[in-house]
Parts: structure tokens; sequence; C-alpha cells
């Protein structure tokens, strides 16, 4: 039984949002858990309480985080068969053992460490405390990997045979290193890490521009900052090649979606469009003259061109908006990363960092944008695979359940009312951290006394060891 | 191979069910937990163990999928409705366990939700189990059969009171062992009544599965009757034990013989049921994944498995003697200075 357009089209759509809901937090989870592990290091090897200090205020805000990382994530474990039982059935044996490695090599190893890393201080020596934070950190990289691995397979299929419509592993090596995986990997670790740095640096620039808890809020935010500064140039350069030397040679559509052009022959490069597929043709066009060439070719001749959506079959055309907007929305987003942690540098350079309040504002403004243009970069990656799903080789008619529509309704009012309640709880809780504001150190430091008193609505309870200076709630 | 990585997803379910079951178990009797810093310390014993608990979940599902993608693939739309129940269940609980403990001890309704997730989870858990055991219909190696098939009846409500009772009792017994303090006595006191209640179910649960199921249930054969007797008999003995040794030293006699319950109820059912892996039509041999899956799995399996175990028992270890420990270090105190590690002084039920 061939299932209901109308089935696979919701079911597509609770994929997408269940996955772009997932998708946030090992954005930032990933990152964060470096970074924890980074500021446990540093309090190991220095001592310093400053460090300590940092360590406990983000490894609060990033275990929530991660603890729904983990849900979402389950989830998304059962969809691969609730709705897909054929498509299940048809890459079961090729997925099926890359998500049991990241089972294996990541969710155990996290969650493992994530106890001890959390609740263990105290029970265990700085040592373990130490390794927990790098090994929960590892986990998170061997996760990205695998996941990653099992979704580049359906973008570049390799190393496998057909046998009954099911796609069966002839070469493991050739399938677990699929050429979308050697990019995309290290495109998506950059791409975590850089959506992890900008919250790290907005955190920090809001503590600065409320003047509290100051020597905190300068080391966050400059680490936040350089972190940004350095992995943006290459993110851009990884970014770039892999649209050159992988999309364009392996999943050319993709490519040809991701720039919006109808007919062949515009060199320029689309700022803006609204493409309307069924006319095939774009309502609003507006291009940036022979950008095209230069950006997608490097060739600065000016009129090399990406071909137009009408070289592909109408059938077999992905959609057009969600694919160039996605791309848009990732490209303009690593534009505004880029330009605002190179304003960042010249302003450390002339000792102004830490004290021009419209760049604090603006870095504050930036906390979302890493996460919506790595949600952005998956909807290219995901939507322009389109209509397929092993790209080339199975397409997503023909890869579903036979259910009723009833129950996938229910289901899919069910996950956006859940996730919508759990989304606005976490961003309330993590503001709730981020007001509250770190637990004060043992020793004042120059310049902090004072500042956190003015906090509204701080019972003037003692903290649990009797050596706090300022009051924090309990 | 294809023998071995059947024991291994048994093993995997085993885990799930011993280790998930018990803090699903803590977080129903939550909900029948009247004083506030009983439930608070009930959350504190959950709290570093749940997800490395959970994580067996995703190992069954996935291994599953791995080595018998077509059972994998009939019996989730099989099973769709419980499924999902369950998935919101552990959602709820998993988000609200970590916001319980981050927050202050007066939070009531993160706490609360802990409970209603966990119950929800559980429940649908069992549901899910009847469903399974009394068959899906597949056709065309794709399941077939009709929405609320899994219902069996109402044997699925049967099956999910009685997992629920059953991670009570392991909830209850867990704590007996871990929890100190006026709570280590009431969750003895409960270690009883769920008992005999659960008994009673598991014993109407089976004596009615043969008529609600549409697979044949074998037990003619030597090989089947003699596993499935000593199974039974462990099973019984395992009540028995947690039974008698209720609210009595050494306290993680009871969570033990519940464990050795669990295990035989397992082994009982493959004595049943072997070969088939989603009654009655999908087998152990014809939803079996190619040679070299098999291949990759048992490798991947016997190379990572065994460090997974080692950590895991290192985590417990860390943890071990009873909550709250009062070394000051306990989850939510966000103590200012790290103590200098001093051991747990109430060790005595930990080994």
């Amino acid at each position: 039984m061939m299932s209901s357009q109308t089935f696979i089209d919701l079911s597509r759509w609770q994929f997408a949002t269940t996955a772009a809901f997932h998708m946030t937090f090992p954005a930032l989870s990933v990152g964060l858990a470096i970074f924890v592990a980074v500021l446990y290091g540093a309090y190991y090897k220095t001592g310093n309480p400053l460090y300590l200090q940092m360590f406990r205020f983000w490894r609060s805000i990033f275990a929530i985080g991660f603890a729904l990382g983990i849900v979402s994530g389950i989830v998304l474990t059962f969809e691969l068969g609730l709705n897909w039982g054929n498509y299940a059935r048809a890459v079961g044996p090729i997925l099926g053992p890359m998500i049991v490695m990241e089972a294996l090599m990541a969710f155990f190893l996290e969650a493992g460490f994530f106890g001890i890393l959390v609740w263990g201080e105290g029970r265990v020596s700085k040592r373990v405390t130490f390794v927990s934070a790098c090994m929960v950190a590892v986990g998170a990289l061997f996760s990205t990997a695998w996941i990653l691995d099992a979704n580049s397979w359906m973008q570049t299929p390799t190393g496998y045979r057909e046998v009954n419509g099911q796609f069966q592993p002839t070469n493991w090596y050739d399938a677990i290193f699929n050429p979308a995986f050697n990019w995309r990997f290290p495109h998506m670790v950059l791409a975590v890490l850089v959506s992890a740095a900008w919250f790290i640096a907005a955190i920090g620039a809001y503590y600065l521009l409320r003047r509290r808890a100051l020597p905190l809020a300068r080391k966050t935010m400059s680490m936040g900052l350089v972190a940004a500064a350095i992995l943006l140039p290459i993110q851009l350069n990884v970014g770039d090649n892999m649209a050159s030397y992988m999309t364009e040679v392996y999943q050319p559509d993709k490519l040809i979606a991701a720039e919006g052009n109808f007919n062949n022959g515009n060199t320029g490069w689309n700022v803006f469009a609204i493409p309307d597929q069924a006319q095939q043709r774009n309502y609003v066009q507006i291009s940036l003259p022979n950008a095209e060439s230069v950006f997608d070719f490097h060739n600065f001749s000016g009129d090399e061109s990406v071909p137009g959506l009408k070289t592909i079959p109408q059938n077999l055309q992905p959609t057009v908006a969600p694919v160039f907007w996605g791309f848009r929305v990732m490209i303009y987003g690593a534009w505004a990363m880029f330009s605002v942690a190179f304003i960042g540098v010249i302003l450390r350079l002339r000792r102004r960092l830490y004290t021009e309040r419209w760049f604090l504002r603006l870095v504050l403004w930036m906390l979302p944008v890493g996460v919506i243009a790595t949600i952005g970069g998956w909807v290219v990656s995901e939507s322009g695979r389109q209509p397929w799903l092993v790209y080339g080789k199975l397409l997503v008619n023909s890869s579903a359940s036979s259910l009723s529509t009833g129950e996938l309704i229910a289901s899919l009012a069910a996950f956006w009312v859940v996730y919508l309640v759990l989304i606005t709880a976490w961003i309330r809780q993590v503001a709730r951290e981020v007001r509250r504001g770190p637990d004060p150190l043992p020793d004042p430091l120059p310049g902090q006394e004072g500042e956190e008193s003015a906090l509204p609505g701080a019972a003037a309870a003692p903290a649990a060891s009797g050596l706090a200076v300022t009051p924090v709630e309990a | 191979m294809l023998f071995f990585l059947m024991i291994v997803i048994v093993f995997a379910l085993l885990a799930y069910v011993v280790l998930d079951g018990y803090d699903l178990g803590i977080g129903v009797l939550t909900l029948f937990q009247p004083d506030a810093a009983r439930r608070r310390q009930m959350l504190e014993v959950v709290g570093n163990v749940w997800d490395g608990n959970e994580s067996w979940l995703i190992m069954l599902a996935m291994g599953l999928w791995a080595v018998m993608p077509d059972a994998f693939a009939t019996a989730l739309p099989g099973l769709y409705i419980p499924l999902l129940v369950m998935i919101f269940g552990l959602i709820l609980r998993g988000f609200s366990v970590e916001m319980a403990l981050h927050r202050a001890a007066s939070d009531r309704t993160w706490t609360r939700l802990f409970g209603v997730g966990s119950l929800i989870a559980a429940f649908a858990q069992g549901v899910l189990f009847g469903g399974l055991l009394c068959g899906v219909t597949v056709r065309n190696q794709l399941f077939a059969g009709a929405t609320w098939d899994f219902f069996g009846h109402g044997y699925g409500v049967l099956t999910g009171l009685v997992t629920v009772t059953l991670f009570a009792l392991a909830g209850a017994a867990m704590l007996q062992a871990k929890a100190g303090g006026a709570l280590r006595g009431q969750m003895a006191g409960l270690v009883r009544p769920l008992a005999l209640v659960t008994v009673g179910g598991v014993a109407l649960s089976a004596a009615l599965l043969p008529v609600a199921t549409s697979a044949q249930l074998h037990l003619g054969a030597v090989d089947r009757w003699v596993p499935f007797g000593y199974a039974v008999l462990v099973a019984a003995g395992g009540f028995w034990t947690a039974y008698r040794r209720a609210g009595r030293g050494p306290d993680l006699v009871p969570f033990l013989a519940v464990t050795a319950t669990e295990a035989a109820g397992l082994v009982a059912l493959v004595a049943l049921y072997f070969p088939q892996i989603v009654p009655p039509s999908v087998t152990l041999y014809s939803a079996g994944a190619s040679r070299e899956t098999l291949a990759f799995m048992v490798i991947a399996i016997c190379v990572f498995v065994p460090g997974t175990l080692a950590y895991h028992a290192y985590s417990n270890w860390v943890f071990r003697g009873r909550q709250p420990l009062d070394d000051g270090a306990g989850p939510g105190s966000r103590p200012v200075v790290a103590a200098s590690a001093p051991r747990p002084r109430s060790a005595e039920g930990g080994n």
C-alpha cells in the first residue's frame, strides 16, 4: 500500500520540526562541553579561582541544555522507524550500525561522565573532574561525527549494494568515509563551536553591560570572541570549499536550488528572491552582478554560472524556497558573525573591547545567530536532498510507513505544544541563571565588590559555605 | 553471529528494564510521596543516573535497527501510539529532573512533572510490550495492521499496569539501598505490598497471554520447557526473596532479587517466542541484516561494550553510599568551595 501524500508531507514536517528543535541543543552543548572542559583545565593548571567560578556557572547552564539534547534525540532515533518504516528497512544495515557506534562511543561515554562532572565535585579529585569534563567533550564530538556520518551517507551513498530494495554494505571504509562526510564533519564541528562561542560571548557582554561580575564577564566574552575570531575565517573557507568540491560534484541539484535560478546563465548572485516553482520563475529577484561566478567558482572573470533549475525534470527538483533561504540565512549569519568578530579584534587591539557599549550590545544581539545559521545550513542540506531520501537512490515518497493520518496529526500537534513549552521553559531557566549570576568567589576580586548586592530579589542569606561575601538566592 | 547479536539485544533490553526501570519507578513513587524533602532526596538518586540508563534504550532501538531492520521497521509503526506516548513521557521526565535539581528545593511543578512523565513512560512501555507480545500484523515486510491493534482488546492495559507496579517495586527496592534517613524505612515498607501486587499482575498476564496473542507459543520441545521452567522458578524465587528481605540488610538484596526476576522473565519469554522477534511473522532469520553488517556489529560490540560497562561501574562507584551523602557536595547545594573529597560516611549498603 502506498502512503498518501498528506501523510508523507506531514511526516516530513514532523521530522523537520523535531530535528530542528533537537539541533538547537547539540549546537550549543558540544561547544559548551569543550568550553567547560577548558575552564576546568585552566583551573586545574593555574589554581585561579576565577576559572572555577566560570566553570560552575557554565556547567549548570550546560547541564540543562544537555538534558534537552538527550531527550529530544531519543525522539529522533524512534522517528526513523515510526513514520518511515520502509526507509528504516531499506537503510538499516548501513545506518543502523553507524548510530549504534554513536551510542557505544558517544552516548554511554557522555552519560557515564556527565554525572561525575555535574554532581561529582567534592567527591572525586580535581583530576577526575577534569578527565570527566574531557570525556563528556570527547563524547560530544564522537556523537557529532557519527550522526553526521549517517546523514552524509544519505547525501552521497557509497560502499553498498542493493538487494531487494535494501542497501547492504560492501565496503565499510567507503560507506563511513563517504565524500559528504569528509567535508561536512569539519564544517559541522566548526559550526557548533562558533554557535557556542557567540552564546558564551553574548552572556559575557550582558554582564559587562550590567557591570556585574566583571572579572568573569571580561574573561567570558574574551574567550568567546577569541574562539569566534579564530574559527570564523576557517569556517568560511571550509564552507566555501565544501560547496565547490563536494556539493557541486556530488549533489549538483542542491547547489542549483541554493542559488535559486530557474534559467541558465545568471552570473549574478541572488541576494533576494521569491521563487514561484509552479511557474518555474522568480517573482522577485535581486542579484549582485557577476558575484556567483566569483563565489561559486572563484572565477574572477565573472562569467561562470550555476545552471538553472529547468535543467532538472520538475518532479525531481527540490523545493527551492527552503533551500534558497536556508542557504541565505546561513551565509548572512556567517557574514554578520565574521564582521562582528573582526570589529572585536580591532577594538581589542585598541584596548576598547570591554568599554564600547554599542559593541557589547551588538555582541549580546549575536547570541542566537550561530544556532540560527547552523539550522539554516541543515535546512539546505536536508531540503536540498529532496525529493530523495538517499540521494539518487531512494525517493522520500516510497519511504513511509502505512499508517493513518489521524494519529500523525495528533502526534504532530503534541510535539509542537510540548516543544514550545520546553523551549520556553529552557530559555526562562537560562535567563534566570544568568540574571542570578555566578556564585561569588571566596575572595572578592578587585572591581567586584558590592556589585551583586544590587541584584533585585536576592535573599540576604549566606551561601552554604559561609564564606560568601555577597548574597545569593538560595 | 546473528544469535550472538540477538543475545546482545536481549541484554540491552534487560539492562534498560533493570536500570531505567528503577529510575522510572522512583519517579512514579514521587507522586505518592507527601514529604517535600524526601521527594527531593528521591530526585537526587535519579539525577546522576537517568541519562546513562536511557542510553540503553537507544542502544536497544538502534541495535535492533542494525541487526534486524525488518523487525525495527515493522514494530515501530505497529506500536505507534504507545511509542509516542512513551517518548513524550521520557521527554517530560528527563527535562523535569534536571530543571527540578537546578532550581530551589521548594519547586513543586517540575518535581510533579517528573513524576507524571515517569508514570506515563512506564505505563506506555508496558502497553507497547504487551502489544508486541500480542503480535503485529505484517505483510510484504511492512506493517499492515490497524492503529489500535497494540491495545490487544485490553491486554495492553494490563501489561501497562503490571509494568508500573514492577518498576515501582524496583524503585522502592533501589531506594532501600540508596536512600538514607527516614526515606529508607518508608521505601522498604513499600517493597512487600508492591511485590504482592506485581506477582498477582504477572501471573494474570501470563495466564491470559495464550488467549491474547496471535503468535505461536511453543513449549513442547525439551530445549524450551526446561529453560522456561527454570526461569519461572528463578522469577518466583526473586519475588520471594524481595518479599522476605524487604527492610532487612544487606539492603541491596531486594533490588538484586527484582533484577533476577526481570532477567528470568525475559528468558521465559525468549523460550516461548524464539525465533519470533516481532510476533507472529517476523523472525530472527527473516529479519536479519547482511553478513557485513553483522560482522561490523560483532566487532563494534566486542570492542566498546566492555569499556562502557567499566566506566559505568566507575560512575556508580563514585556515587556509592546513601543519598543524601553528607559531604556537603550533594546536587543542588552548589558549594562555593570544593571540599577536598571527604569519603561518604554511611556506605554500609553499597557494594
